[in-house]
């Protein structure tokens, strides 16, 4: 069951249900072109609620570099309440969204769903 | 406590012990743990938080092997506003979550292209609620490097200092750079993937609406 659709940069992006989860999928009409189980689906589905407006800034230090931007939290907190998602996982998905589209990981490279379980969040 | 509220967590790992509160930094490569050093819990906790990293390590492992490189990936988020978990907010941790970037985390679906950059990135995230400003550290890292906490303590530290200031070469909006990478990927060969996709969503995408 599709429960949201937006486009992103010329793509269709669906949330959808399958079975008891809410799960993501990114489309180019009826082709999927990411997966299920793919954050950086997830990740372009959070993108383009708040990302028109967020200016990123890069640091080049030695062999490392540092991005910084904002993004608006109420709206993102907004939406992963709507959708039953975690709020951490939503700047994850923001992170790995940055990683995406500076060319650090290929569209399935990218997967952030190991987590340590919530039991262990306590230690 | 720094001057941004950020308590200091780092990796912790055990050889053959249970993590202990006291330990700071990675001591070894062959179980790394998350968390929050001054709230060790129930035993318990501790000995399943170890067999669940043991696992990503060895996930991790498996990966490497057969791509040669990986990018980690940690993300904190802190508490307050930001996080949603009452354990966090009760216990004033901001540890949430750890996850690396390899195809065992993806329940072992596909061996994704290898990172398109240099090898054995490590990625260190921090994010401020309050403010809504994300700091992404992107590192050269070998293994080496995450047994040593000084190294650890140089990331963190470095990927704080970016939080705490703004500037920097503006390189564009974050959309517009997502934009720009689409477009490529819209015009690259992803038969290969588009054909396994539709074999996880069940062989037609029609059957997940």
């Amino acid at each position: 069951m599709i429960v949201d659709r937006i486009s992103v940069g010329g793509y269709d992006v669906v949330v959808y249900k399958l079975r008891n989860d809410a799960i993501h999928g990114v489309f180019m009409g009826d082709t999927p072109l990411l997966g299920v189980y793919n954050d950086m689906g997830r990740a372009l589905l959070f993108s383009a609620y708040f990302a028109e407006d967020s200016v990123v800034y890069r640091r080049v230090s030695g062999g490392s570099v540092i991005y910084l931007f904002a993004v608006d939290s109420e709206k993102l907190n907004s939406k992963a309440d709507t959708w039953g998602i975690q709020r951490h996982t939503v700047v994850k998905d923001v992170a790995a969204t940055l990683l995406y589209a500076e060319g650090y990981a290929n569209a399935g490279g990218i997967a952030t769903e190991v987590t340590l379980p919530r039991r262990c969040w306590r230690i | 406590m720094d001057a941004l509220g950020f308590r200091r967590v780092l990796f912790i790992s055990q050889k053959g012990q249970p993590p202990r509160a006291d330990i700071l930094g990675v001591y070894d490569s062959e179980t790394i743990i998350i968390g929050e050093v001054k709230s060790v819990a129930e035993s318990s906790v501790v000995e399943n938080a170890a067999a669940e990293v043991a696992n990503l390590l060895d996930a991790l492992k498996k990966w490497q092997g057969v791509s040669g490189e990986y990018v980690a990936f940690a993300t904190y988020v802190f508490s307050g506003a930001g996080t949603d978990v009452p354990n966090i907010q009760q216990i004033g941790s901001y540890v949430v979550s750890n996850a690396w970037v390899t195809p065992a985390s993806a329940g072992g679906l596909v061996v994704p292209p290898p990172v398109d950059k240099a090898k054995f990135k490590f990625v260190y995230v921090l994010f401020d609620p309050a403010s809504g400003k994300v700091a992404v550290g992107i590192f050269d890292a070998a293994e080496k490097n995450l047994r040593d906490k000084n190294w650890i303590f140089g990331v963190h530290n470095a990927v704080e200092e970016a939080l705490r200031t703004v500037g920097g070469d503006e390189i564009g909006v974050l959309g517009e750079l997502l934009a720009e990478r689409l477009k490529a990927l819209r015009s690259a060969p992803y038969a290969k993937e588009v054909g396994i996709f539709i074999d996880m969503l069940g062989g037609s995408p029609a059957s997940v609406t």
